[in-house]
């Protein structure tokens, strides 16, 4: 059991539960005032590594990284890295800003109902569509992993659907204080099963708090 | 000045009560829960509180043994007919019938200087935060997932309201988060 892939998600969420603001589209594909959610980890450097471009300006970053202990909370999402699992509407805001060289370096496998090949980007990074649903994408992606973890990044319907399906090993929230008010739901009222959690580690870091959970099964 | 405190247990789906209108998953251990210093300072900080009607009514009129024995002003359209139970030389009741811009200026000028606690329900709550009239939001933030239910966070408008995390402290069965409003 000691080498099987773990199922790790990360999504950032306002107090208030929203992961997006309202009228998602371009140029802004996490809706009005969304990328307000993502700010806290813009200048570190442990994100900053893997990315090419600011996504507040577009262009490459200016100087000043700034470390804290969110730098370490992201630096854990891209190592042992084996595959990534995420979902369409993510995929659709991401896919122009990563670029050519996509900061994940290894497969990718998007859950969506459209069909499309398989795209092999530098640097590692493919990006496979898988039409047949999340537990398929997540059979996959931990084929490919092989000792490695698999990390789904978000949105927020692909880590309902996983913890639904019981497929997800470790959840952890970026809790963001805000209030936005509107937008897109992290949990819905989705009359899903009741799931039990156990908060298994808690980190304070300026502007975000990083709660991780565990389901109980 | 003290502060206006919203606050509530919440499960991680942002719900207070569960499907069935159960709170009791939320709180688990109520015994526990009054003898962990959040509580117990919660407790010394308090000099009034504020409760919403539905809440007033889920305790059937009756206040006896409440932690909060302090001056409680309770929301409400029409005074009930019924007299309230529970009240002694520190917990007074009163019936704050002309909304929640007077109801917190009565529960502050009682406070003397200590902290107003907005308890029971999200409805006060949501009013005291659409209204700006919190100043600290405090959740019990418990690891399970309702899949519905009556949401804390709701009907609060399109303005973006930011806060600053003061405190968090981890207990066994929540996380206490607790967040200064930046006015």
């Amino acid at each position: 059991m000691q080498n099987m892939p773990r199922v790790r998600s990360d999504i950032s969420v306002s107090l208030d539960g929203f992961i997006a603001g309202p009228d998602e589209r371009e140029p802004q594909p996490l809706g009005e005032g969304g990328l307000r959610l993502h700010q806290w980890m813009f200048d570190l450097p442990s994100w900053r590594e893997p990315h090419s471009v600011d996504p507040r300006t577009g262009d490459p970053f200016a100087d000043g990284s700034e470390t804290n202990p969110s730098d370490a909370v992201v630096a854990e999402q891209f190592a042992r890295l084996g595959a990534v699992v995420m979902g369409r509407r993510m995929f659709d805001g991401g896919e122009g800003p990563w670029g050519e060289n996509p900061p994940y370096h290894v497969p990718v496998f998007i859950v969506t109902h459209r069909a499309r090949e398989t795209v092999t980007k530098e640097g590692g990074t493919t990006y496979t569509f898988v039409t047949d649903g999340v537990a398929s994408a997540v059979v996959q992606a931990k084929a490919a992993a092989g000792d490695n973890n698999v990390w789904v990044p978000g949105g927020a319907q692909i880590i309902r659907e996983l913890l639904q399906a019981g497929m997800l090993d470790e959840v952890q929230i970026h809790l963001v204080p805000v209030l936005l008010g509107q937008g897109r739901r992290l949990f819905d009222q989705s009359h899903g099963q009741v799931l039990e959690l156990e908060c298994t580690r808690v980190i304070a870091s300026p502007g975000v708090t990083h709660l991780r959970y565990r389901p109980v099964r | 000045m003290g502060n206006v405190i919203v606050g509530a247990a919440m499960s991680l789906d942002g719900f207070i009560n569960d499907r069935n209108g159960s709170v009791s998953r939320l709180y688990p251990d109520l015994d526990a829960l009054r003898k962990t210093e959040l509580l117990q300072e919660e407790i010394a900080s308090a000099g009034a509180a504020v409760m919403g009607r539905r809440a007033y009514d889920m305790a059937q009129g009756d206040l006896t043994g409440y932690e909060f024995q302090v001056p409680i002003f309770v929301m409400t359209h029409k005074v009930p007919d019924r007299p309230a139970k529970g009240e002694n030389e520190r917990l007074h009741l009163h019936f704050a019938t002309d909304g929640i811009e007077s109801a917190i200026a009565q529960a502050k000028a009682a406070a003397g200087g200590q902290d107003v606690m907005v308890v029971g329900g999200a409805s006060t709550a949501q009013q005291c935060l659409r209204a700006g009239l919190a100043d600290v939001v405090q959740i019990l933030l418990v690891p399970v997932l309702f899949g519905g239910g009556l949401r804390f966070f709701d009907h609060l408008g399109t303005e973006h309201v930011e806060l600053e995390r003061m405190g968090v402290r981890e207990y066994p069965d929540f996380t206490d988060l607790r967040f200064r409003i930046i006015k």
